[in-house]
């Protein structure tokens, strides 16, 4: 495996009374894409602005690109790129310049600056409007702008707190391609998200967080495995065959619920290969079928059984 | 992305080359300050407020001078034989660099609040000159208003003064440096309150009483025995007493070396307290 490029061991944020992080850990390789769920408040902000050295951890130790982020957090600094929850762009300066002006800032000549300025443009469409002063941006035309500007020095190392929260769709796969073609050359993603088709999309692996503790970790078909069913759904040719359905499949050993049509029950079933056993039992019991659908588990099924559990502490509106 | 096509031609790279700022190398402090400064700068270039900044020190000069001199002519030092405006003239220049100094921390909330120095805390560059800039680009509006004050001064009011364009110069660079000076009370209060309700209401409160408890507009002779201590401390009156020798042309060393003294002492002290406080989150 190759070496992390972010670790965080058992870190702890306190802000007063409020414990935002309760000993965190995750790793995440070279040229991987790691996932942050988890529902608001969750902290997964917290964890974040930690990794990129803008808090200090209260307990607990990270590492970034192999430095400590509160001991050596300037050499961090240099191999890291934020894009924050919320865009952090100077409203004044036009595209351009604020692009150049971060590339200033991390030693680039003016013509370098230029030069790379004008390559992000390309690379996210916002070339056309280049010269309008960002106070005239769309919030999706922001959102670009604020990745780009983390790009400009060719971090190693990218933080991405949910990089498309507002955009539309075509240009959430305009980020999601950006975003593969990142790790495709090396970077190290970690990426917060609300959107579980998101992280099924990129994430090798997800961290999923409540309330401040781990509650689940591993790549999205092993999540799947763990929490989530694969189920059958069969649609009944006649309503009053329910009873002789049901009562079929479990003298099978097969839970099966009614669902609220009336017409169609639900069973969990381990592979697909169990669909044939299945019709084969209501064949059996002379039940026609109508229709049967079969149905893997989603992130969504794992997202909302680990965020919900009883355990969670409730998280204050 | 206006239309994104997933079977486009290929868009370039990421990255480039390996890990460009590895060969971009890093900036130095001046680098830094002088691209920050500008970028500070760029919401006082605005045509309108451009205009607007010119028109203050115009409504001062006419404001001040209309009202002080229905006051009686106090405003000229003792035994001197300045004319009015050239009395006049240094007090509005060294308000004008003090307000625009205590508008830097303004700035500095304005900035946390719009995220845009989170950024900058992420990056490899040194987080005072960020606070640098700032100060800058407030000193920089302020030169701005100083050659105003002189410009419409010499306008409408004749301000020729007998210390001549050297001692009207010397004037607006010691107000300059002055006004720069205390912008780092503001910048050091911005960062330790971070609350531009809390911080506006502090420097209403500080700017009136450092502006008036001075000799700028009237000889603290004249005034009440506790206000004059206040007056005879204030680093305004220094600023003040150093300002109109140079415009009558009898500039004292002492005078400027005491005044740029209390400055220095000033930002010694501020500077530090503003660099550590100086936290994003
Ligand atoms: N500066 C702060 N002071 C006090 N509490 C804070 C601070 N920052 C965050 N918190 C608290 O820490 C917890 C985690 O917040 P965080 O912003 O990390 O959540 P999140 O997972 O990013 O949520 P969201 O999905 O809404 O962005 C919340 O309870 C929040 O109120
Ligand atoms: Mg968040």
């Amino acid at each position: 495996m190759a070496k992390p490029m972010i670790q965080a061991v058992d870190v702890v944020k306190s802000f007063g009374d409020v414990k935002a992080l309760n000993g965190v850990s995750l790793s995440v390789p070279e040229g991987s894409i790691h996932g942050l769920l988890g529902h608001n408040g969750a902290g997964k902000t917290t964890l974040v602005h930690i990794l990129s050295t803008l808090l200090e951890p209260t307990g607990g130790t990270a590492r970034v690109c192999g430095y400590d982020v509160t001991a050596e957090a300037e050499e961090v600094r240099r191999c890291i790129g934020l894009t924050g929850q919320f865009a952090s762009v100077d409203e004044q300066l036009n595209g351009r310049e604020n692009l150049a002006l971060v590339a200033r800032l991390l030693g680039a000549s003016r013509r370098q600056a230029l030069a790379r300025a004008n390559e992000l443009l390309e690379l996210f469409e916002l070339t056309d409007a280049a010269t309008r002063p960002v106070l005239q941006y769309s919030g999706g035309m922001r959102r670009r702008l604020d990745i780009a500007a983390s790009l400009v020095g060719g971090p190693r190392v990218i933080f991405l707190d949910e990089p498309t929260t507002g955009l539309d769709p075509n240009a959430r796969i305009g980020v999601w391609e950006t975003i593969e073609r990142l790790a495709k050359d090396g970077t190290s993603v970690l990426l917060t998200t609300q959107y579980l088709e998101e992280a099924d999309r990129l994430c090798e692996q997800i961290t999923v967080l409540s309330a401040g503790s781990v509650v689940a970790d591993g790549n999205p078909a092993e999540l799947k495995a763990e929490v989530g069913e694969r189920l059958v759904t069969v649609t009944l040719a006649t309503r009053s065959d329910m009873e002789a359905a049901v009562r079929a499949l479990e003298a099978a050993g097969i839970r099966a619920t009614p669902q609220e049509s009336g017409t169609a029950l639900s069973a969990p079933v381990a592979a697909a290969a169990d669909l044939a056993v299945v019709v084969r039992i209501l064949s059996d019991a002379h039940t026609e079928i109508a229709e049967l659908a079969f149905s893997e588990p989603t992130l969504d099924d794992v997202y909302l059984k680990l965020t919900h559990e009883p355990t969670r502490t409730p998280v204050p509106a | 992305m206006t239309v994104i096509d997933a079977e486009a031609t290929p868009r370039p790279t990421t990255r480039p080359t390996l890990s460009v700022s590895e060969e971009w190398g890093g900036s130095n402090l001046l680098t830094q300050t002088l691209a920050l400064t500008g970028r500070s700068v760029r919401p006082y270039l605005q045509p309108g407020v451009l205009i607007v900044t010119f028109i203050e020190p115009l409504v001062m000069l006419l404001m001040f001078g209309g009202v002080l001199r229905a006051l009686g002519d106090t405003v000229a030092p003792q035994g001197s034989d300045l004319s009015y405006i050239a009395g006049l003239a240094p007090a509005i220049m060294i308000i004008t660099s003090v307000a625009a100094g205590a508008q830097a921390g303004n700035g500095l909330i304005n900035d946390l609040r719009n995220d845009v120095i989170t950024r900058f805390h992420t990056m490899p560059i040194s987080r005072f000159s960020v606070l640098l800039a700032r100060s800058l680009a407030d000193a920089a509006r302020s030169l701005y208003q100083l050659i105003a004050v002189a410009v419409l001064a010499a306008l409408i009011f004749g301000f020729n003064p007998p210390g001549g364009i050297l001692g009207v110069v010397g004037s607006i660079l010691l107000s300059l440096f002055v006004g720069w000076s205390m912008s780092w009370i503001f910048i050091a209060l911005a960062a330790v309150l971070r609350n531009g309700d809390v911080l506006r209401m502090i420097t209403t409160l500080c700017t009136f009483p450092l502006l008036f408890a001075s000799n700028a507009f009237v000889s603290p002779e004249s005034m009440p025995v506790w206000l004059r201590v206040v007056a005879e401390a204030n680093p305004i009156s220094y600023a003040n007493d150093a300002m109109r020798s140079m415009v009558a042309g009898q500039a004292s060393l002492t005078e400027l070396l005491t005044t740029v003294g209390v400055s220095c002492v000033l930002v010694a002290v501020c500077a530090p307290i503003a660099n550590r406080s100086f936290k994003v989150l």
